[in-house]
């Protein structure tokens, strides 16, 4: 039942394909043979350094991620279907610069981390 | 610095010593070159894209002083192309058109040229094909990183033997391979760790002396001992915002009881990220740089950290770099260049940052673990348990404290302030299921509140050791300033001396940086405090080291690594002390694990069955049921300690099975037997622990001589099932997108995974694997064709005790059904055996259960007490016997045989008394007898005696046929009966022909004297005038 559900959720996010961005914004859910794909874009380049974007949905983190060709301005989180499953409905997404587990809600809302939280509203699946 | 009037005013006496500069320019003249292989030169093994071969090297100008040491330097996570015209970055590699590489790897330029001027070559690799990928990859491109710099090793290698392009032979014999330093930057801190284990893999072929990792990260986890260590770690660095890299310093310090390698963490107040690489640095590389503090704070506002602030705290960029040029330069040249005057700076003797780092007194802060050699551990500090009892068994106890409490020792208490990772670094970081630092949290409110440590009696002369030192940061929730207190120093006698912290370390600022979920921190430097200066007590008998709170009104710290230690290697007698993997075992079978402390050399173990040991680990069998006391004497130069544990092994094996020898006569089959009594297996060995011979319940076999084995019962678990037993109980699919699922499985018995039922889409290969935890070490691994459909998969995983083991498919094919569906009803147990806890979904964990149903396991074997039985193997008889005789026609002789108890001659034929061992025969004509003889066992052999019988005239003259000789065997003397009154000639030969004696008998001198003659078979030949006769003769 959860499978058909994500299914039809897949079906209603695609829509949300080519809008014009202004921040990070979620763009786009779209899956492959390995993973679903989660994108996110922005009209400034998102970091680049040591340390790694991650994308907190509820409780559930999504860690590996890639710049399709190399575009800064373009992030997109791997997740294999199981943890997407799994992932809470309806929850908010939020991007944080780093996997602080346990302290992501604090950091998140504290308004000197603009540039490494950016919280996305609820991923509907 | 806003403190720094007051230190240059108030700095203590004590803390201004003078180490040389290593910041300081070297005498050599510098070159540097370049190489380019090009953007996709070498594929690593553990990475899906090619990555460019690209490298700077800084030397002395001179080579002639060469070979020198090698410093191979690595950048992290950055842009990897830009487009000058634009200014815009990419990430992409190789650039596309309009973009160039950023050069990340030149970065580090300024230290190459320092430590190339002070006689090292200095290689700096990039690494953006790795950054522009890594952060799909499992590992994040660690282990690439360690493999790409083990491929220019290589090849620098090459140029260092044979030379080659681009350089030629100018490098050969330049580089010393055995003496490295390794520095990585950001990702490639983490890298340089990687490395360092990859190169230790494949043998070392490569002398890895120090690795220095620079504001890293470390997501893995992965612990590196045995190699000095220098962690940098940035106050403001906005990137890695909860500096990770401490951990590199935290997990290792106990880890490994023989290491020797110090670890150093040196924490920069002002330090942010970026600015380490000058490519990174505003203002330095026309694109991709950035102040990384900002990421953090959007403004940067933070009293500390942001540069908008009037009296932040910040360095300047050339001052964050003239800091690592002294630290680095005292790091690599102490522990790779083996110049030990810059060891004060590592190891806190001399805090004051040297003059080249252009910071003041209290703008670095150095933590150092010392080697196991080193140091003796008053109190690790590392669990619950040692809030009353310290490392060394002496009593901890506090006084008036109002919080004593260690925290970050569990996960149900992984902050000690929980305020997350950026705020307590040293805490667990996120992603991994791994604690951080174990630490002891205090807070006082008046000076008599103190913490003790009690030191056991043989742990108080410290007169080999110089300091006391523990690591110490200021809780800024419960602390509004600085802090100072005393340690107190109490002998046999009762006297005490204190010297105040003050005094001695700068370490215990309030944090700064009001930012909040980042700053302030909690970050331990070491403080370290000499004996020396505890006058007026007796240092070869300190009874307590104490903190004694008296020098702030109230405060909080958090502590830990309480130590005391020496700057040269102290030689005490070991403490010795072992573990088993099993105190009650049915199969009597014991793994000893030597943990001694001190550097044991040699090792006596009494396992308290009459059987001893020297190995350091050794594995015994007892083959008794009883408890067993155990002793480990352990000894090193300084001396020898012993510890025993009473009763510690219990075992307690099933019944010996009842078994049956036999008693055979040489050349006969032997039969044993045994009945076992608990309905196992019995295996037959040679000797206990010996080689098994059969296996079965009756072994026949045919001994030469007397035989005992010894019987085995091995009684084997029944299989028992845990698991869903089919794939039915609810709804999936096959599952195929990635290897990464898994679920989770404690044991707590020893046991065995025979076999498990799978479902497979399509037939194929996969590979199965058990690991210590998701991500862990491989404990099992298991490559096999799955056909398609459902099919039992042999296993055959043995597991020992522990928990959270992971169980999943590894490789490109996994396509094996799972449930997904949240029906699975976790835990599927046999209680006190095996319990399967979850899947490795996060957040849905009990909802999916992948490929592995219809566990079969079976619990460890046992074995029985041994039963030795024997097959007992009687000799044949040896028989001996008259020989062949001639007697006349109508005559007679006695035959004769020895060698047993009974003697039966056949044919009976002309004999007076067949079953006599010397029967008179007088046959008619030429006869074969044939005597079997039997011994007191039964046994018996034949042996055949021809009695020929002759017409010669010669014997009748001579009457012979009724000469007796006796007695027969012989002893000293023959007698002949017989003889007439005509002397008769004798000659006594051997059955050679060798003439032993002769003379003349007759009548009356009818005997021959035998003394002197050998025991054996002989022949006597009597000869008269017309003929002779040879009687054979039996000398005993």
């Amino acid at each position: 039942m959860k499978n058909l559900l994500l299914v039809l959720c897949l079906g209603i996010v695609s829509p949300l394909l080519a809008q014009q961005v202004d921040g990070p914004q979620l763009t786009g859910i779209s899956e492959t043979s390995a993973w679903t794909v989660i994108r996110i874009e922005s009209d400034q380049p998102f970091i680049i350094g040591g340390n790694r974007y991650v994308l907190h949905v509820g409780d559930v983190v999504f860690e590996h991620s890639r710049h399709p060709d190399g575009n800064e301005r373009i992030i997109e989180f791997l997740v294999d279907p199981d943890a997407w499953s799994a992932a809470p409905k309806g929850e908010d997404a939020v991007l944080v610069y780093g996997l602080y587990e346990g302290n992501m809600t604090a950091q998140g809302r504290s308004e000197h981390m603009e540039g490494r939280y950016t919280a996305l509203g609820p991923l509907t699946k | 610095m806003r403190r720094i009037l007051f230190f240059v005013l108030f700095w203590p006496v004590a803390l201004l010593a003078q180490t040389p500069d290593p910041g300081e320019p070297g005498p050599y003249a510098v070159t540097s070159a370049e190489y380019d292989f090009g953007d996709e030169a070498f594929d690593p093994p553990s990475f899906p894209e090619p990555v460019e071969v690209t490298g700077s090297v800084h030397y002395p100008d001179d080579l002639s002083d060469g070979p020198f040491p090698v410093i191979l330097i690595l950048h992290g996570r950055h842009s990897s192309c830009y487009n000058p015209g634009t200014g815009w970055t990419s990430i992409a590699w190789p650039c596309t058109a309009g973009y160039e590489p950023i050069p990340s790897y030149t970065g580090y330029d300024y230290l190459a040229e320092q430590m190339a001027s002070h006689g090292y070559i200095v290689i700096s690799v990039s690494a953006n094909s790795i950054s522009s990928t890594d952060n799909s990859v499992g590992d994040y491109g660690m282990q690439a990183r360690g493999e790409l710099l083990q491929h220019h090793l290589d090849l620098w290698n090459d140029w260092n033997t044979v030379g080659g392009d681009p350089f030629g032979t100018m490098f050969v014999g330049k580089l010393d391979m055995d003496h490295i330093g390794t520095l990585g930057h950001s990702r490639g801190g983490e890298g340089v760790i990687f490395h360092a284990l990859y190169n230790r893999s494949l043998g070392s072929p490569y002398g890895i002396d120090a690795v220095l990792t620079l504001a890293p990260v470390d997501f893995n986890r992965q612990t590196l001992t045995g190699i000095p260590l220098l962690n940098v770690a940035p106050y403001c660095d906005g990137d890695v915002s909860d500096l990770q890299g401490v951990h590199f310093y935290d997990d290792v310090r106990y880890e490994d009881p023989t290491d020797e390698a110090p670890k150093h963490s040196l924490m920069l107040p002002g330090g942010n990220h970026n600015f380490f690489n000058t490519v990174w640095t505003p203002g330095l590389f026309p694109a991709g740089t950035a102040d990384d503090w900002g990421y953090v704070d959007w403004t940067q506002s933070d009293d500390q950290c942001g540069t908008s602030d009037p009296g932040n705290g910040r360095y300047e960029p050339e001052t964050q770099r003239n800091i690592l040029l002294a630290y680095a330069s005292a790091f690599f040249r102490f522990y790779v260049g083996g110049e030990e005057d810059f060891s004060p700076i590592l190891e806190t003797n001399d805090i004051i940052p040297p003059a080249s780092a252009t910071i003041a007194p209290d703008d670095a802060f150095m933590s150092y673990h010392p080697s196991n050699r080193k140091k003796i551990d008053l109190n690790r500090l590392d669990n619950e348990g040692t809030e009353s009892t310290n490392s060394l068994g002496g009593a901890a106890s506090q006084t008036g404290l109002t919080d004593y409490d260690i925290c970050g020792d569990d996960f149900g208490e992984q902050y000690c302030l929980n305020l997350g990772a950026s705020q307590e670094p040293h805490c667990k970081n996120g992603g991994i299921s791994m604690l951080g630092l174990s630490q002891l949290g205090i807070s006082w409110n008046s000076a008599d509140d103190v913490y003790d440590n009690e030191l056991p009696v043989e742990w108080q002369n410290l007169s080999e050791f110089e300091y006391v030192q523990f690591r110490a940061s200021v809780d800024f929730t419960g602390t509004a300033s600085a802090l100072d207190f005393s340690v107190e120093l109490e002998d046999a006698s009762g006297a005490t001396a204190s010297v105040n912290t003050d005094d001695y370390t700068n370490a215990l600022f309030y944090p700064p940086g009001d930012i909040g979920t980042t700053l302030p921190r909690i970050m331990h430097h070491t403080i370290k405090l000499p004996l020396s200066a505890f006058e007026g007590i007796d240092l070869s008998a300190v009874t307590h080291i104490r903190m004694q709170f008296n020098g702030s009104a109230s405060g909080s710290i958090f502590v830990s690594d309480l130590l005391i230690s020496s700057d040269e290697n102290v030689y005490l007698p070991p403490v010795a002390d072992f573990s088993v993997n099993v105190t009650t075992t049915c199969t009597g079978m014991v793994q000893f694990t030597d943990n001694t402390m001190l550097f044991p050399e040699e090792w006596l173990w009494d396992f308290g069955d009459g059987t001893t040991s020297d190995e350091q680990n050794p594995s015994h069998t007892y083959y008794t049921s009883g408890d067993y006391t155990v002793t480990l004497t352990a000894t090193n130069p300084a001396g020898s300690d012993e510890v025993t544990y009473e009763a510690l092994i219990h075992v307690e094996h099933p019944i010996a099975p009842t078994a049956v020898g036999d008693v055979i006569c040489a050349g006969e089959e032997a039969t044993l037997s045994a009945m076992p009594a608990g309905g196992g297996t019995l295996n037959w060995y040679d000797a206990p622990g010996g080689s098994l011979v059969f296996s079965g319940d009756a072994y026949t076999f045919e001994p030469l001589v007397s035989t005992t084995y010894y019987i085995q019962e091995t009684i084997e678990s029944p299989i028992e099932e845990v698991g869903p037993p089919d794939n039915t109980f609810g709804s999936g699919g096959y599952f195929n997108s990635n290897d990464l699922r898994g679920i989770f499985f404690n044991v707590e018995v020893p046991l065995t995974i025979e076999t498990v039922k799978v479902y497979s889409n399509m037939a194929g290969n996969r590979t199965i694997q058990v690991l210590a935890g998701e991500g862990g070490p491989v404990v099992h691994s298991l490559t096999m064709n799955i056909p398609s459909g459902e099919q039992v998969i042999d296993l055959n995983f043995a597991m020992e005790p522990g928990d959270q083991y992971y169980i999943k498919v590894t490789g490109a094919r996994v396509d094996l059904f799972r449930i997904n569906d949240g029906s699975p009803d976790y835990p599927y147990e046999i209680p006190g055996v095996i319990s399967l806890t979850g899947s490795n979904v996060v957040g849905a964990e009990l909802d999916y259960y992948y490929y592995f149903f219809d566990w079969k396991i079976r619990q460890a074997e046992c074995l029985s007490e041994l039963a030795p039985v024997t097959a007992s193997v009687s000799p044949l008889p040896d028989i001996a016997t008259i020989g062949d005789v001639t007697i006349p026609a109508g005559g007679s002789a006695t035959l004769f045989a020895s060698g047993g108890v009974s003697c039966y001659w056949e044919p009976a034929t002309g004999l007076d008394d067949p079953s006599s061992c010397t029967p008179m025969a007088s046959p008619e004509e030429t006869t074969t007898y044939t005597v079997t003889v039997t011994t007191i066992n039964g046994c018996v052999d034949t042996a055949s005696v021809v009695v020929t019988v002759t017409d010669d005239n010669g014997w009748e003259e001579l009457q012979l046929a009724g000469i007796v000789l006796y007695p027969q065997p012989a002893t000293g003397q023959v007698q002949i009966d017989g003889l007439g009154a005509v002397p008769v000639t004798y000659l006594l030969t051997d059955m050679q022909g060798k003439l032993i004696a002769q003379g003349m008998v007759d009548a009356l001198h009818n005997s021959i004297e035998l003394q002197g003659i050998p025991a054996g078979s002989y022949m006597l030949k009597l000869t008269g005038n017309m003929s002779s006769v040879s009687l054979p003769m039996i000398i005993q």
